[in-house]
């Protein structure tokens, strides 16, 4: 005897055969005992895995969830933040109001502005008296003085404490 | 009053004539009332829900604890999502997939990954799986033989696990499974395919070891 496929008894098991196919494995299902019990294992895995248990849907802790539930949502921020604006009226459509939105969005918007004009134009403002010394070293630099002899000056090329100065490194890394 | 007096406090405190309104209402006028500013409504709607929800968190997980979590944190999290609810799906099937991808997340990151082992469950279980296998349980102590069938659910892969729970626990339809996996109902049906198999295999296997473990002790006694 030809036995049906797995998929085929599932899909009679799960209500997702039509009327003519479901028939035919109805048939089938009473001559063919390995078919049958497994749509039987099939049935019975779903009784068990549907029947209730300790934790799930007792009436007693529903009212308990419900307000665990209520309660998360009450604290949380994006509720906070519209519950603020008020219930609507007549179960009508809430309308943002215009000031609510300037400080949300125009707020931060006009900040960050404000701190980019800062950061632009503060390094092109003329030194002032309560230049730090480093600001004063840096604009006392003429501009033919190049990069390596700023290096050597500030790195001391005249200090002999070091077995080398740096121009002596450099004069040994070109030999 | 006695109508109401299954209301949570929370109701009681907003009035009850929403509540009752919403009581004979279907899901699309709450999540109408739900947008609008009317929490009553979304009360409503979690204590429809909270049985099928909690149950699957809860076979999903097999914590007690960590299910509740789950299931309270996919009811909060589709409050404050319910503005994207596009109604292509039940609002049910919507929940179904917030709560999946909350307990997918969970077993993600769980510390406690791990399952009991195969041992273990043999150990526990041998007598009742023999009993299911051979299609006995219903006149078998059914406690028992739940409690099998569950511990060798947990030690199936997730994606198994959740295919299984939406078609047994919740009886979805193949068309309202691939709504909630996002997939197609070939997918769906394949995936169920595999997944019973391994649960079958699995309890078969469990029985096979308990007979030769049961016939090893009478061997030594």
């Amino acid at each position: 005897m030809n036995h049906l496929e797995p998929a085929e008894i599932e899909q009679f098991v799960d209500g997702e055969l039509d009327a003519a196919a479901s028939a035919a494995v109805r048939e089938h299902l009473q001559v063919c005992a390995a078919c049958r019990g497994y749509s039987e294992r099939l049935e019975t895995y779903g009784r068990l895995l549907r029947s209730p248990d300790a934790h799930a849907g007792a009436a007693a802790d529903t009212d308990e969830f419900v307000t665990a539930v209520m309660q998360r949502i009450a604290e949380s921020p994006a509720h906070l933040a519209a519950s603020k604006e008020g219930p609507a009226p007549n179960g009508s459509k809430r309308t943002r109001p215009l000031f609510l939105a300037c400080r949300d969005y125009l707020l931060p918007a006009f900040g960050a502005a404000f701190a980019i004009v800062i950061i632009i134009v503060r390094p092109l403002a003329p030194q002032s008296a309560t230049s730090t010394g480093s600001d004063q070293t840096h604009s006392s630099i003429p501009a033919s003085v190049t990069t390596r002899e700023l290096l050597l000056d500030g790195l001391g090329d005249n200090d002999s404490s070091g077995p080398f100065s740096f121009s002596e490194l450099l004069t040994l890394e070109g030999q | 009053m006695e109508q109401n007096s299954h209301l949570t406090s929370f109701e009681k405190e907003s009035g009850t004539a929403t509540v009752q309104l919403m009581e004979s209402d279907g899901d699309d006028e709450a999540v109408r009332r739900v947008r609008e500013g009317d929490r009553d409504a979304y009360a409503v709607i979690v204590r429809r829900y909270e049985a099928p929800i909690r149950r699957f968190c809860h076979r999903m997980l097999g914590e007690p604890h960590r299910a509740e979590d789950a299931a309270q944190e996919a009811f909060h999290a589709a409050f404050l999502r319910i503005d994207t609810f596009r109604g292509d799906s039940s609002f049910k099937t919507w929940l179904f997939r917030i709560a999946l991808n909350r307990c997918r997340d969970m077993l993600r990151y769980s510390a406690r990954r791990s399952t009991e082992s195969w041992e273990a469950i043999v150990e526990h279980g041998g007598h009742a799986a023999e009993a299911l296998a051979a299609v006995e349980a219903p006149g078998y102590a059914a406690v028992e033989a739940r409690d099998v069938l569950k511990r060798v659910l947990q030690s199936l892969p997730p994606e198994y696990r959740e295919v299984l729970l939406l078609r047994e626990l919740d009886d979805q339809s193949y068309q309202e499974m691939a709504e909630t996996l996002e997939c197609s109902v070939d997918a769906v049906k394949g995936r169920l395919k595999r997944a019973r198999a391994a649960l079958d295999g699995a309890l078969r296997h469990l029985c096979e070891e308990s007979t030769v473990r049961r016939s090893e002790e009478r061997e030594q006694s």
